[in-house]
């Protein structure tokens, strides 16, 4: 029984000062701090100090009701989002269901190959999954190109985010963006109910477009 | 016997305090309130079905980003991490999480981020998420175990 306790004191004895070196250090100005190691030293401590929570202070972030995950459920036919199934790798040129595809002028890789191999799937809580631009619903702060009506609905156009999937696709066709509400434009419909317009161009004529983000191509209604 | 068991303990302890210390993450969580708390020497692991771990120095906490769009900007890799995981004590729950982006540079140089002068350093990521409840989690620091 002594050995244990022995035991056990050494290895205290050893660890604990690494231990805490290897914890967190006081977080400047704002308060708080890490754990116990950041806490003020108490001259006099009578009692063992209570027991902080352990590893990061996130418990009063943990989901407390059921998915949080927002589903948009929008009538319209066309195929967006992750709910839909997206047109797959169809090939260049061809047709998509008896829709047109528009050859990407620029872009003529396999499936994925402009997101250097991997798969892009739409964030449920982004306008367009993402595709636009990091646009969290709730916090967008892109300007709003328009909007469209489709189908009973209006749908709000934002403006596309540099560096984004959807300006290289953008810059693929050729195509600037414009305000939707105009007659004579080039619609796109992207993932999660998302759209966008352009001013039509040699490659695009004025009509209604789908994404297929697969292929970067779009593919008219 | 007790002893050998004991000793083995002791070098065990050793060993994992000294990873945790040589571990290069640094996690701050600013609550709505303001109170601010900073985490160091916290393990980021890229995992092979390209989870994204952070784990806190004590081993307590593990922060688990598994759902996310990704795109790239140049060879930087841009995601916006949907589905957050935290585990505490081996119970993961699910966070209630708002929005967030993470910057993820794999390379073996430095890497500039869009619209800013800042840089992502090589094998290194760059991650801000914000919970339903004004929580804001950033980590920074280099990864400390890829897949091969």
């Amino acid at each position: 029984m002594r050995l244990l306790a022995l035991g056990l004191a050494t290895t205290i004895a050893f660890t604990a000062p690494l231990a805490a070196l290897g914890q967190h250090r006081p977080a400047g100005g704002g308060g708080g701090g890490g754990h116990a190691a950041s806490r003020p030293a108490a001259p006099r401590q009578a009692a063992p100090p209570a027991r902080t929570s352990s590893g990061f202070d996130l418990h009063e972030d943990i989901r407390t009701r059921g998915p949080a995950v927002p589903v948009h459920v929008n009538p319209r036919a066309p195929v967006t989002g992750s709910r839909a199934p997206l047109i797959g790798n169809l090939g260049y040129g061809g047709q998509a269901g008896g829709h047109r595809i528009v050859t990407n002028p620029r872009y003529s890789g396999p499936a994925w190959g402009w997101n250097h191999g991997r798969t892009w799937n739409p964030a449920p809580r982004y306008w367009g999954g993402g595709f636009w631009g990091p646009f969290a619903f709730g916090a967008i702060a892109a300007a709003i190109f328009g909007t469209v009506y489709y189908n009973d609905e209006t749908l709000t156009s934002y403006q596309v985010e540099p560096d984004s999937p959807g300006e290289q696709l953008l810059e693929n066709y050729q195509l600037q963006q414009v305000p939707c509400g105009q007659p004579d434009l080039v619609v796109i419909f992207g993932p999660d109910d998302s759209v966008i317009c352009a001013q039509p161009n040699q490659y695009v004529s004025p009509g209604e477009y789908q994404l297929d983000p697969s292929q970067l191509t779009i593919v008219a209604l | 016997m007790l002893i050998r068991t004991m000793t083995a303990l002791t070098i065990f302890s050793l060993i994992l305090s000294q990873e945790a210390a040589g571990a290069h993450g640094t996690v701050v969580i600013t609550k709505r309130s303001g109170v601010v708390k900073t985490y160091e020497h916290a393990r980021i692991q890229l995992l092979s079905d390209s989870s994204l771990q952070i784990a806190a120095a004590d081993g307590h906490g593990t922060l688990t980003l598994d759902h996310a769009a990704c795109t790239f900007v140049g060879e930087l890799q841009r995601c916006l991490p949907y589905e957050v995981m935290i585990d505490h004590d081996g119970v993961k729950h699910p966070m209630d999480l708002e929005r967030g982006t993470l910057y993820l540079n794999t390379s073996d140089a430095a890497l500039p981020l869009p619209h800013s002068s800042g840089q992502v350093a090589p094998h290194s990521i760059m991650l801000a998420l914000r919970t339903e409840r004004g929580t804001l989690i950033s980590v920074t620091g280099r990864i400390d175990g890829e897949p091969k």
